[in-house]
């Protein structure tokens, strides 16, 4: 699915390069935009239920933001690398019930339990990684497969019913308060700071974003591109592992039917908040604000008493003209570079 | 030369052959440090296949690569890049959305003398100033933090070049690095070239513009089918001596070319542009005429043929066949109207490898062959597969045997019969005896000219000057996506052709 | 001693021996004895006939998502169009409009579904997986809204005669998979446009340049797709004798494997409908086995993902084997 891009210059050879600030503001500008949209759409909820600018509201939407943000950074990830993961919410399901399973019927101490479920997501992300690399399978094939397994497995070894979650420290981690903020924020903010520092500051994520923008130019560069596509998938599972166990623990069981569709949600929102599909391209605020787009629609969607049935439709929608708008315009600066002859 | 520089470089009889066919021939080459020197030839000369040897793509059949005295034998491209070889390709290997700065670091980034240093933390700060230092250094303007996407043509050469210098290359080699860039910029560049003379660094710079070569080179050798074909000092040599050395070959071949009854206009070309690769293009071709586009690397005579043919888009200008104007937005106009094309690449762009020589043969008339336009006639097509497997002496065993186990030339006759099924008026020919054996060369000129001869207009875009003289009645020249020379056959020489060839002057040409 | 008229010319037996599918015909056999054994009312009429039905269906979808992949795409709306299908001709006969009117606006509105992928895939650029992937959730909603979840019944005997009908025995579902098999496998095999298809498969730039309007074959195989998803969906919904929103969750992974099994490279290039037809054979059987031989109904998401995984690389590897040699 790669497309690396052809090389060449913007406009006019003499001009002259944006300073850095320059840049930065550019930046700005496109996230800016989705911030925009996403007041521009608080504002018009508010204005058709007063019970959207409440504190029990805002608390909601952030505790669905602090999983879908963690998901979409997930799915970030792979997209970078000009891959796509169509198991994410699958995947939520399973260590779900990995670690409710442990804790529970196995009798496993809730921390083991927690590092167990969490060693799920990095296998998956593993085997996703060779399978890639290695194998040269397209990723959404792989994925695709991916998502019937996981679910399939967390299906059948449940019999499709939820197990139950006593321990209060498991609970905890998707319920919990710390000094006013509830865990699962102050888990994703955590989590954000590091993927931000490891994306931009460390060698892997450097790495990360060349394989995805050019992965001739990174393989001449001596990047050992399999190992960094492996550990690449296996970070994103990660994160999307860190979301099943708050899933699980918000809710107090695993339950293998949780967040199906969540992919799609994943995908717009790493979409719109500026991850590009031709690789190489994204930003965690970016992701962010996209998914807390995701969630204020599927909020508005439930105070302007819209039929939740419109979300699909709405979501697949999304997708669609977000894609559409990245690929056409790349392909028209790709098409302006070829005709100035580089 | 000054006195005391020692020989950076030096490669003695270094010879490499693909398949039995010679591509270099005990090759001589000496490189000082601190020196330019231009590396000239045509298309094929064995430029590419020395440099692709020095920077360890390929590994040499015989000769000496020593590096300040001291043999090597680089097997990777890694390696040369240890040794100290940097090589700057034609094509960029940049990541778009990331700085200069840490493109030119990419893979090599270094860590923070801290713990989280290792575990990878990158010490942007050094990065940014070693890369910004590099790039100042070499004339650059503009800051290393700045996306290479949002840097023109010659700041990212800038930093391929810089990528090379981070490392402290001794040996830089620049393959064409001036064949997309404006003058500007080429200023520029040789600007660049003499400070890293002045920094001690051994430049290779192979171009055909030859006008740039005397402006910075202080040493030219010049190659010619695969051997050493002359050189020397930049100071002491013409440019007419060294389009000399570059062409200078005895034409002793014959070329089967059957005198043909040349014809009305059959194909007329107007003010044909597309973008900045083609500018303003005007020329005709009668029935029975074989027409030769001769040029180097960057002249765009590929881009020529496609733009014709409708493989691209954004193209203005005016086409006409037998004196109507017609619009070519697609290959299927193109073939309906009577033009068929043979591709530089006949395994990427010409054929289906997979699949059997009958379909390849069938491809561009199928239609034909069906049965009240549905129902494909296989015993038609089997006729008109054996017929061409006849007449067109193509070596296979059977003729649903797959094209990917035919030999180079008899791939290239199953393209040729592809067409000739459609009978064209117009048949475009680009590098039609590349990678082809000697034998079957000769069997495919002498099917070109009997395309001439039964009225078909034909196209040949060709490196091999020679093949030009011999089976062109007229050769265009073209540089730099414009026409710069137009001679009949009786006028072409090797040197008229090259000397329009590395030229940039173009030649103002009528539409009548 | 008379020698083969070609050195190599391959007997009867070697070609038997050496032909794609006969892996997949091996594990069919073999997994009908095992079930067989396990659960001798596998080979009652009852579940031959309910077997054959599932195999009618499965097989004409898998033949519409042949020709896409072979092209080199990919089509992932086939469950979200059978919803949709399912639930229009619902609401259509429930309104009262004659069976044929009915079915002819469903394939209509199937070919403007292939139109619309087929658009965006030669004219937007947009990569096959991701607007089939968005298609399918746009369908899924649109029949969500218009449902609002609950299913539509259908009371039109003729229409459910379609679901529940068979002739001498045969089951009407699978007599219109050997039409439509019959019909494709002519389009592939002697028509110009089948041919194209391949060759694009192999080399679209190659054909492009041989005057072949690549553009149009592809579009062809994304609308006969959507339409055999379409008239899928019209069996199930004939047969379960409602128009169901939640039908067909799934069923894109179950056709995407009756092809890969049956020989069609996720790469594209190669593929046959009598190889996806056996695909689609082994891939019901697996189900039924599941079914018969008491593993869990929870299971069968798990097998159907394993079983496409296990496929691809299986091809895959085949394919580097074959390329080496």
């Amino acid at each position: 699915m790669s497309q690396g891009p052809k090389m060449g210059g913007l406009a006019m050879a003499d001009r002259k390069a944006a300073s850095p600030s320059g840049w930065r503001r550019l930046l700005h500008r496109r996230e800016m935009t989705v911030v925009y949209a996403i007041i521009a759409l608080c504002i018009i909820i508010q204005i058709f239920n007063r019970n959207f600018a409440t504190l029990f509201n805002f608390q909601v939407m952030l505790r669905q933001i602090a999983i879908f943000g963690l998901i979409s950074l997930g799915e970030m990830i792979v997209i970078i690398t000009a891959g796509i993961d169509l198991s994410v919410g699958a995947l939520v399901a399973l260590v779900g019930v990995v670690e409710a399973m442990l804790v529970s019927r196995a009798g496993w101490p809730p921390l083991l339990a927690l590092g167990a479920g969490l060693a799920t997501a990095m296998v998956i992300g593993f085997y996703h990684g060779v399978a890639v690399s290695k194998w040269a399978i397209p990723s959404f094939i792989i994925t695709l497969g991916s998502l019937s397994i996981w679910r399939g497995l967390a299906t059948g070894v449940t019999r499709s019913y939820p197990i139950l979650i006593a321990d209060e420290h498991l609970r905890w981690v998707g319920q919990g308060i710390v000094l006013g903020v509830p865990v699962p924020l102050v888990i994703l903010a955590v989590v954000m700071v590091v993927v931000s520092y490891v994306l931009n500051s460390t060698s892997l994520g450097r790495n990360i974003y060349a394989v995805g923008g050019n992965i001739e130019a990174a393989r001449l560069s001596g990047i050992p591109v399999t190992r960094v596509l492996i550990a690449a998938y296996m970070l994103a599972s990660l994160l999307v592992g860190i979301a099943g166990v708050i899933v699980a623990g918000r809710m107090a069981q695993g339950l293998p039917s949780v967040a199906s569709g969540y992919e799609l949600n994943a995908i717009a929102a790493a979409i719109i908040g500026g991850t590009s599909f031709f690789g190489g391209v994204g930003t965690v605020p970016g992701v962010l604000l996209g998914a807390a787009f995701m969630v204020v629609i599927d909020n508005s969607l439930i105070l302007m008493d819209v039929s939740a049935y419109w979300y699909t439709l709405v979501v697949g929608s999304v997708i669609v003209l977000a894609v559409t708008i990245d690929v056409v315009s790349t392909k028209r600066r790709r098409r302006a570079e070829e005709l100035m002859g580089v | 030369m000054a006195v005391d520089r020692g020989t950076l470089l030096s490669v003695e009889g270094l010879s490499k052959a693909f398949h039995g066919v010679a591509a270099l021939s005990d090759v001589s080459l000496q490189l000082c440090g601190g020196e330019i020197l231009a590396l000239v030839g045509e298309n094929g000369a064995g430029k590419s296949t020395l440099i692709k040897i020095l920077t360890g793509v390929y590994a040499k059949d015989a000769g000496r690569i020593l590096l300040d005295g001291a043999e090597v034998a680089p097997q990777s491209p890694k390696e040369a890049f240890t040794l100290g070889i940097g090589v700057i390709h034609q094509e960029f290997h940049l990541v778009p959305e990331m700085s200069a700065a840490e493109n030119i670091f990419l893979g090599r980034q270094p860590h923070k003398d801290s713990v989280l240093g290792h575990l990878g933390a990158i010490d942007k700060a050094r990065v940014l100033a070693k890369s910004q230092q590099v790039l100042d250094d070499l004339g650059g303007n503009f800051s290393a933090a700045t996306p290479v996407k949002n840097l023109g043509v010659g700041q990212q050469q800038l930093v391929e070049i810089a990528k090379a210098l981070a490392f402290d290359a001794r040996i830089v080699i620049m393959d064409e690095p001036t064949a997309t860039l404006s003058s500007t910029d080429v200023t520029r560049l040789l600007d660049t070239m003499r400070r890293m003379k002045a920094r001690g660094i051994g430049v290779v710079f192979i171009t055909h513009r030859l006008e740039e070569i005397f402006r910075v080179a202080d040493c030219i050798l010049v190659l010619r089918d695969g051997h050493n074909a002359g050189g020397g000092n930049a100071a002491d040599l013409t440019m007419e001596q060294t389009i000399a050395m570059m062409v200078g070959r005895h034409l002793d071949k014959l070329y089967p070319k059957e005198p043909a009854a040349i014809g009305d206009v059959v194909l007329a070309v107007e003010h044909l542009s597309r973008g900045r690769l083609l500018r303003d293009l005007t020329f005709q071709l009668r029935r029975g005429e074989i027409l030769g586009f001769a040029g180097l690397v960057g002249a765009r005579r590929t881009e020529l043929m496609r733009a014709l043919f409708g493989a691209d888009g954004d193209v203005t200008g005016r086409i006409l066949i037998d004196g109507k104007e017609v619009t070519i937005t697609g290959p299927e106009d193109a073939v309906r109207h009577g033009l068929g094309l043979v591709p530089e690449d006949r395994k990427l762009q010409g054929l289906v490898l997979n699949m059997s020589i009958e379909t390849n043969v069938s491809l561009a008339c199928l239609p034909r062959l069906a049965r009240w336009a549905t129902f494909v006639d296989r015993r038609r097509e089997r006729a008109l597969t054996s017929d061409f497997l006849d007449h067109l002496h193509i070596k296979a065993r059977r003729p649903d045997q797959q094209v990917r186990f035919l030999s180079g030339g008899n791939q290239q006759k199953v393209v040729l019969a592809k067409w000739l099924a459609l009978k064209p008026k117009i048949l475009i020919l680009d590098e039609p005896t590349r990678g082809v054996d000697v034998g079957a060369k000769a069997e495919i000129h002498a099917l070109i000219s009997r395309f001439a001869t039964q009225g078909m207009g034909v196209i040949m875009v060709s490196s091999d000057l020679a093949e030009i003289l011999g089976m062109c009645d007229r050769v265009l020249v073209m540089s730099n996506g414009a026409i710069t020379g137009e001679f009949t056959h009786d006028e072409a020489t090797q040197e008229k052709i090259m000397a329009r060839a590395i030229s940039s002057t173009t030649l103002m040409r009528s539409a009548a | 001693m008379s020698a083969p008229a070609l050195v190599g010319e391959p007997t009867v037996l070697s070609r038997v021996l050496a032909a794609r599918e006969l892996p997949t015909v091996l594990a069919i056999v073999l997994l009908a004895v095992v079930i067989a054994v396990g659960n001798p009312s596998f080979l009652s009429i009852y579940n031959m006939q309910l077997l054959g039905k599932e195999v009618g269906v499965l097989g004409m979808m898998a033949i519409g998502e042949m020709a896409v992949i072979i092209t080199g795409g990919i089509d992932l709306s086939a469950g979200a169009v059978v919803a949709l299908t399912s639930v229009l001709a619902a609401m259509g006969l429930r309104a009262g409009l004659p069976i044929g009117l009915v079915v002819l606006a469903v394939v209509a509105v199937c070919v403007a579904i292939g139109a619309v992928h087929s658009f965006f895939i030669n004219s937007v650029g947009l990569a096959p997986f991701i607007i089939t992937l968005g298609s399918m959730s746009i369908w899924r909603g649109v029949v969500l809204v218009l449902t609002k979840g609950y299913p539509v019944k259908i009371a039109n005997a003729d229409f459910l005669m379609i679901g529940q009908g068979s002739l001498l025995g045969v089951p009407l579902q699978f007599i219109l998979l050997i039409v439509v098999a019959g019909i494709v496998a002519a389009i592939l095999i002697a028509t110009p446009l089948g041919r194209y298809i391949y060759t694009v498969g192999n080399n679209a730039v190659a054909t492009r340049l041989s005057g072949v309007r690549v553009s149009r074959v592809i579009a062809f195989t994304y609308i006969q797709a959507a339409v055999l998803f379409g008239l899928g969906g019209l069996v199930y919904a004939a047969r379960l004798g409602q128009g169901m929103p939640g039908i067909g969750n799934g069923l894109e992974l179950s056709v995407i494997a009756a092809a890969v099994i049956g020989g069609t490279s996720i790469t594209g290039g190669s593929g046959t409908v009598w190889g996806t037809v056996i695909g689609a054979v082994l891939i019901s059987l697996i189900m039924n086995a599941l079914n018969m031989l008491r593993v869990s109904y929870f299971w069968q998401d798990f097998v159907m993902g394993l079983v496409i995984v296990l496929a691809v690389m299986f091809d895959l590897l085949n394919r580097k084997r074959r390329v080496s040699q």
